[in-house]
């Protein structure tokens, strides 16, 4: 897990440290015994100490020791101890900052990280975490050995009395409270959670809960926190208005936003605070709105915009800087050419075209290319003939390396909302998949299988919006012209018009992309076939909204065993068009 | 009709007044001289010979006992006369540079003529001379414009003279030991004749005191001033002028909080979106401007269309006789205004008129606060090579480009009176061109446009006739208007510049260029017909036909029989017809008066229908109705109540109807929106002393907004909905301390809230009730302005040489976003509170040909001032502009 600190607090020298530090660490597994009992007498208290941890992030896995002595000091052999089995020499971690023989002051960064060890993260909520001299004896009250101690968010963490015993830490009972990262601010000798800062609560970031985002009479965007998936009714009246709210992406318990939440063009990273509040965080500002974000990792964050030469832009998402260009301009491309989705699959991001262009021909084909973004190459552009499409969106890349794209209907180029494949291994479309899942629910929807927000959720399942409805009116106004619908008149077919939109002919629909087949969801009520909905996989479910005249909700829907049911309503915020899981990285 | 006919009446009178005031001439030179036991006779003669006139009398008439001493400064001969003669009744004739002198005989008991001088906008005159014609009777009225004076019983014309004001004009009869109550009110030298004097009220005073509720804001009042239509309506209670930029820029009228279509703007009581486009509220300099008439909510019959919260006329200056008026105005960020009228009589029944005028301004005013994108260039992760990056400043001032404004209008009149077939008979034909540099309207986002701009070009030609029948009881009036126009829109360049002119983004759109041709003719037809002393009915009919279509570079995309067409290009049409019936009567000796009305609706619209094969136009109809009424009551002299009703309709567009064949979705439901539009006040006058005059208003208003037309989101795209119920409730007081047309103070202060009231919606789409009652997002609610005017004037002087004059306006802070029911206002969201001061000096030549004034804008230089959402407004800025009167 990364993290990156924007507060006060990088003003501060050691946080500045590691920030600049920040790399992955694997703790290397644990080869000692358990706990002994300690024979050496206590020391007295204050004693002083040369190795102390001078930052602790639970959240962001990482901690900062420093050398408090006047003689250089090699802290290779240290062991960092979080309880019974759960131990770990400093010089088996890989991702570090500077250097382990550290001279007076000098600092060193460690950053756990995933790994086959025992441990690979710090407890978030609460843990206690004692550096020793050596792995030999952990059970020790020897301050000789039990260099430091730290313990936070409950009291009577394994190793405290230990480091009660040994002067390392003032009561077992006390604790450090408050959002971390924790800092050390006493002198060498200080003792104890009032010698440990925590941020404050406008400085913090909460990496778990919900934001549920609503849309009001005007069209502004109303977001609010839970510290809890909502149940029953989530209301958002004590919210926060933006005049702009569009979620990209979400990466490490940041939102990634398609511009500034005042309107501004540039990707925003929202975050929410200690206080729950949703706030701006930091702005990459750009030229031109973002169409698609997608991140790669810490360090790779990809987006495209609408400028030509068409190109995507590469940031670092936790420094929020630019720092490359993916050139994507194909001169066999007709018309300016224009990126709208991006899609990852391992090092090769996928974008789809805009494949209408007020100044150009309209597009007959389907077009979407790929690139590498470890060497910032085009790689292909992929052309699906015969398909154009106002709007050619991305639908998900599946297990196997599928890539999925979702034509919109917009007539008269595309009459029928169609899913598009580039298959796994393949950077072209797959000529022979074309998938209409509203004639697959519906196969009498000749007249307007429009579908809208296909989300690909696992194990070959979409959902999307689809029109699976045609109410009898529509049947018989067709039936009156022998059936045949070529044969209405503009003032039938503007009747038609009429009927769909104003009508509940829209319903969830499940769809298998292996299988090429589609059926509405049961358990969640019909709504406009044209409403602005969303999907969102959270977990094994699948949340979808639901805004119709009668109802502001959000269903569950889970593709293994089929079933659906409400999972709240939400009141206060204006209908509403996001849910967003924090923890969800 | 009362009024019409008063109007014809008075029109000769003054006319008469004016032609025998050359004649009066002698008697009203003023004269310095002393008497000291004087008899009459030796009186006279020291009169003639200081004077160098002759005054003919009999002596056998003379009133030989008395004498005379008395000292007379700068007091009219006749006067002088009728003081020396003493108790006598006497009447006075003027030939050629001889006076004669003629006791009148067989009267007795002397009547009392008293009352009050009045301006057109209801002000005092003070220091006006009043006087009986062909009498030495007469006086000069006091500070408050009031004056008192016996004369003998009989029939007289009483004429008011005063410099700088056409003489107003009265027949009068006194009856033995009578006292005649008069109120009379005088106009300026360029007034137009038939609107000047209506039974003592000026013709604004008399749609200011009508029972539909009206502002009327006086274009004289700000002649001497730099500012056009949009700067003068801002002054009224209740209005907020919300512009986007400089000189030139669209401006928005919030009439009682009801904005954008729903105010219709009128020019001359004519639809401007009839006339071609090269009009703009915020282009039309003060010069050729005579008022605004402001109808809040409730419009009369004659001036109906589907104006669902209102409307402003503008009603264009007249010259009549032979002038020449020239005005020119210079001040900062290169901007030139000028204007010039002109009429010529050829004969007493043709006259030509020559109007026009010049806009342009650089309006490159400072912003402050302004973010601005700075490119740096970093090493590419990929090649190392540089590539650009943006980085944000916050500039605490920029200044603003690529934001030119040039407008130009010339119009020629032909205009014929007192025909045999026609009272009036008008031909103008006017040409209008207008070209905008176009700046992004949200300045917020850190870069600006540079290659964008707009050009409007519009000839119109009018007809206006008007001709009464039936001893002038049913009069017919008519205007029609034949418009040709082109608007172009050119967005060649498609890079951004950032605001310190430097490019920062190539190809950031496609280019869209556009040519609109439009040929609309619009036509209103009205009949009054008196009834009676206390009713009249009048029948009005608005008929409209607009033909555009568009010519661009979009490519075709409308399959027609096979084949792609670009829909834009196949012609649209839209039809309108308003018409309307009202009827007023007069209740309890014109204490209560009464207007009731009725309107129906009809709209057609005729466009291409992209889904259609074979028949590429579909067409949609609808028709409805409204109505409304008035009362005014009238308890005590100097005061009244008024209130006015109307259930008012506004058609939607065809856009709204048929959306844009791209982004917004055609909705064939869509209904007219409907408003049911309350108003109800007091208005109150009354003397502060012996030189002030208050005037004060308290207005409360409810305006009830139904199916309110609204873009809504719909999947992918949008399209327009009835899904708005609004409600704007609010109050509003004015009041004016007036002491002459010179020195006044005003203050309006309006307090009104917009809010929410359901969310009807279409059937489909979830509207949360919780932000019903929640305000309605960038509306001021509170906002107040105060108009300071001071006029310093010489002793010798009855106008004053100097005049300074100040304004200050505030809105208090809002909202750009809907707020949730925790009233929190996120500061991306805020307009910050707003005050804006103004200060002027003006100077008058003495014969009031001349004016001069010097003008100091936004004079605290906030580089943050905001009409419309946040976009800034200049910033200081100096305007200097001059009137002559040439002749």
């Amino acid at each position: 897990m990364h993290t990156c600190f924007y507060s006060r607090w990088t003003k501060r020298p050691f946080l500045g440290l590691l920030l600049a530090g920040m790399s992955i660490l694997f703790m290397a597994s644990c080869n000692d015994d358990d706990d002994g009992n300690g024979t050496t007498p206590p020391p007295e208290p204050g004693l002083d100490q040369s190795i102390r941890f001078s930052l602790i992030d639970p959240v962001g896995d990482s901690l900062v020791v420093r050398n408090f002595g006047t003689s250089e000091i090699d802290i290779s052999g240290y062991q960092l101890c979080l309880g019974p089995n759960q131990y770990n020499a400093i010089s088996n971690y890989s991702d570090i900052v500077g250097d382990l023989s550290l001279s007076s002051n000098e600092t060193v960064t460690l950053k756990l990280g995933s790994g086959t060890q025992n441990v690979t993260a710090l407890p978030e909520e609460n843990g206690g975490l004692g550096l020793f001299a050596s792995a030999d004896d952990f059970s020790s009250s020897d301050p000789e050995l039990l260099l430091d101690y730290v313990q936070w968010g409950a009291a009577n963490q394994n190793r405290v009395d230990q480091a009660v015993t040994a002067g390392r830490w003032d009561d077992a009972a006390n604790f450090i409270s408050g959002f971390p990262p924790y800092a050390f601010a006493g002198a060498s000798d200080a003792l104890g959670a009032s010698s440990w800062q925590t941020l404050d609560p406008e400085d913090a970031q909460l990496r778990t809960g919900f934001i549920v985002i609503g849309s009001t009479p005007n069209n502004d965007f109303v977001a609010e926190y839970f510290s809890e998936m909502p149940s029953g009714t989530a209301d958002l009246t004590d919210g926060e208005v933006f005049p702009s709210f569009g979620v990209r992406n979400v990466f490490q318990s940041y939102l990634y936003n398609n511009r500034s939440t005042d309107g501004t063009a540039g990707i925003a990273r929202i975050k929410v605070d200690g206080n729950g509040e949703i706030v701006e965080d930091a702005v990459l500002p750009l030229t031109e709105g973002v169409n698609s974000i997608e991140i790669a990792n810490a360090t790779t964050g990809l987006f495209a915009t609408s400028v030509t030469p068409a190109q995507i832009g590469v940031f670092n998402p936790i420094s929020m800087e630019l720092e490359g260009q993916i050139p994507m301009s194909d001169a066999d491309l007709p018309g300016p050419q224009r990126l709208r989705s991006l899609l990852l699959r391992g090092d090769e991001v996928f974008a789809s075209v805009q494949t209408a262009d007020p100044d150009n021909v309209p597009y007959t084909s389907s077009y979407a290319q790929s690139a590498d973004y470890q060497t910032g190459q085009l790689t292909a552009t992929g052309e699906f003939p015969g398909l154009g499409s106002l709007f050619l969106n991305a639908g998900g890349v599946d297990e196997n390396g599928n890539v999925y794209f979702f034509a919109l209907a917009s007539p008269p180029a595309t009459t029928a909302s169609t899913i598009l494949r580039i298959p796994a291994g393949s950077n072209t479309f797959d000529p022979d998949y074309e998938f209409v899942p509203a004639i697959a629910v519906n196969p009498q929807n000749i007249l307007l299988p429009f579908s809208n927000r296909f989300n690909y959720v696992g194990n070959n399942i979409a959902v999307a919006l689809a029109v699976t409805v045609i109410p009898q009116s529509v049947l018989d106004i067709i039936a009156s012209v022998g059936g045949n619908p070529a044969n209405l008149t503009p003032q039938q077919l503007q009747q038609i018009q009429i009927i769909l939109f104003t009508e509940e002919v829209g319903q969830w629909i499940s769809i298998n992309l292996e299988t090429q087949e589609a059926e509405v969801i049961q358990g969640i009520p019909s709504l406009g076939g044209f409403e602005e909905v969303f999907s969102v996989v959270i977990g094994d479910e699948v949340y979808m909204s639901v805004r119709r005249a009668s109802e502001n909700a959000i269903y569950r829907y889970n593709p293994a065993t089929g079933t659906a049911e409400k999972a709240f309503d939400v009141v206060g915020g204006g209908g509403v068009i996001g849910l967003v899981d924090l923890s969800q990285q | 009709m009362t009024s019409t006919k008063t109007i014809g009446t008075l029109v000769f009178y003054v006319a008469t007044s004016v032609f025998a005031f050359g004649q009066e001439g002698l008697l009203s030179q003023k004269v310095t001289i002393r008497f000291e036991n004087s008899t009459v006779a030796e009186a006279l003669e020291q009169l003639m010979k200081q004077t160098n006139t002759t005054i003919n009398y009999r002596p056998s008439e003379l009133p030989k006992q008395r004498r005379i001493s008395r000292d007379f400064q700068q007091v009219r001969m006749s006067k002088v006369i009728n003081e020396v003669w003493g108790d006598a009744f006497i009447t006075l004739q003027v030939s050629g540079n001889a006076i004669l002198v003629k006791p009148m005989s067989g009267k007795s008991g002397k009547g009392t003529i008293r009352g009050r001088v009045l301006d057109e906008n209801g002000n005092s005159v003070p220091f006006a001379s009043v006087f009986l014609q062909n009498t030495g009777y007469g006086t000069d009225t006091d500070g408050n414009g009031n004056f008192s004076f016996a004369v003998p019983p009989g029939e007289y014309t009483l004429l008011v003279s005063i410099l700088g004001y056409r003489d107003g004009g009265k027949k009068i009869t006194i009856e033995e030991n009578s006292r005649l109550n008069l109120s009379i009110t005088i106009t300026s030298f360029e007034e137009e004749l038939k609107e000047v004097v209506v039974e003592g009220k000026s013709q604004g005073q008399v749609i200011r005191e009508d029972p539909i509720k009206v502002n009327v804001i006086d274009a004289k009042a700000f002649q001497i001033q730099s500012v056009g239509a949009a700067e003068m309506l801002r002054t009224a209670p209740g209005v907020l002028v919300r512009r986007t930029g400089g000189l030139g820029s669209s401006a928005n009228v919030n009439l009682n909080g009801l904005q954008g279509n729903a105010v219709r703007i009128y020019i001359d009581g004519f639809p401007v979106e009839y006339l071609g486009g090269g009009y703009n509220l915020n282009n039309l300099p003060g010069g050729v401007i005579d008022r605004l008439e402001v109808y809040k909510g409730v419009v009369p019959a004659d001036k109906s269309i589907d104006a669902l919260g209102g409307a402003v006329n503008i009603v264009s200056k007249r010259l009549y006789n032979d002038k020449l008026e020239l005005s020119y105005q210079v001040g900062s960020y290169n901007t030139h205004r000028a204007s010039f009228l002109a009429s010529k009589q050829i004969s007493d029944h043709f006259a030509i008129t020559l109007e026009g005028y010049y806009n342009y301004s650089d309006n490159d005013f400072l912003m402050g606060n302004v973010r601005n994108i700075v490119i740096d260039s970093i090493p590419d992760r990929f090649t190392g090579e540089p590539i650009p990056s943006a980085r944000v400043d916050t500039l605490d001032t920029v200044r603003r480009f690529h934001d030119a404004h040039r407008s130009s209008f010339l119009q020629v009149g032909l205009h014929w009176n007192d025909l045999s077939w026609a009272d009036k008979l008008s031909f103008s034909s006017n040409f209008s061109n207008r070209f905008d540099e176009v700046q992004t309207l949200n300045i917020a986002q850190g870069f600006a446009l540079f290659g964008r701009t707009g050009e409007t070009t519009a000839f119109n030609q009018s007809l206006t006739y008007a001709k009464t029948f039936f001893d002038k009881r049913l009069e017919l009036k008519y205007r029609g208007v034949i418009s040709n126009s082109v608007q172009s829109a050119r967005n060649n360049n498609l890079d951004r510049f950032n605001w310190n002119r430097e490019l920062i983004q190539r190809n950031v759109s496609d280019s869209l260029n556009t040519d609109t041709e439009g040929l609309n003719h619009a036509h209103r037809l009205g009949f009054i017909y008196t009834i009676n002393n206390r009713h009249s009915l009048s029948i009005n009919n608005f008929y409209a036909r607009t033909r555009f279509f568009r010519k661009d570079n979009i490519n075709p995309f409308v399959e027609v029989d096979g084949e792609l067409i670009n829909r834009n290009e196949l012609p649209s049409f839209f039809t309108k017809n308003i018409a309307s019936i009202e009827w007023r009567s007069d209740w309890f000796n014109k204490r209560l008066t009464s207007v009731v009305f009725g309107k129906h609706y009809f709209y057609r619209a005729e466009t291409a229908f992209p889904f259609s094969e074979g028949v590429p136009s579909v067409e949609i109809e609808d028709q409805t109705t409204g109505y409304g009424g008035a009362l005014k009551y009238v308890p005590i002299d100097n005061f009244f109540i008024r209130g006015s009703y109307e259930y008012a309709v506004r058609i939607p567009t065809e856009t709204e109807v048929y959306g844009d064949f791209v982004n917004i979705v055609s909705n064939f439901e869509l209904r007219p929106e409907r408003s049911n539009n309350i108003n109800l006040g007091i208005t109150y006058e009354k003397e502060l002393g012996k030189l002030f005059r208050i005037n004060t208003s308290l207005d409360g208003f409810i305006r009830d907004t139904k199916d309110l037309i609204w873009l809504t989101p719909f999947g992918a795209f949008q399209r327009f909905t009835n899904n708005r119920e609004v409600r704007s409730l609010g109050m509003e007081w004015s009041v004016k301390i007036t002491k002459d047309p010179y020195s006044n103070i005003e203050f309006n202060l309006t307090n009104q809230e917009r809010t929410y009231q359901a969310f009807n919606g279409d059937g489909l789409r979830f509207e949360d009730p919780s932000f019903i009652g929640s305000r309605f997002p960038n509306t001021p609610f509170f906002f107040h302005n105060l108009q300071l005017n001071f006029g310093i004037k010489s002793l010798k002087s009855t106008l004053p040489n100097i005049a300074l004059y100040g304004s200050w306006f505030h809105v208090q802070k809002f909202s750009i976003t809907d707020e949730t029911s925790n009233g929190e206002i996120p500061p991306s969201s805020l307009v910050p509170t707003q005050n804006e001061f103004n200060l002027g000096v003006g100077y008058f030549s003495p014969n009031n040909k001349l004016s001069l004034s010097f003008q100091v804008n936004n004079l605290t230089n906030d580089l943050e001032l905001f009409d419309n959402w946040r976009v800034p407004k200049p910033n200081r800025n100096f305007q200097f502009k001059v009137n002559y009167q040439i002749f």
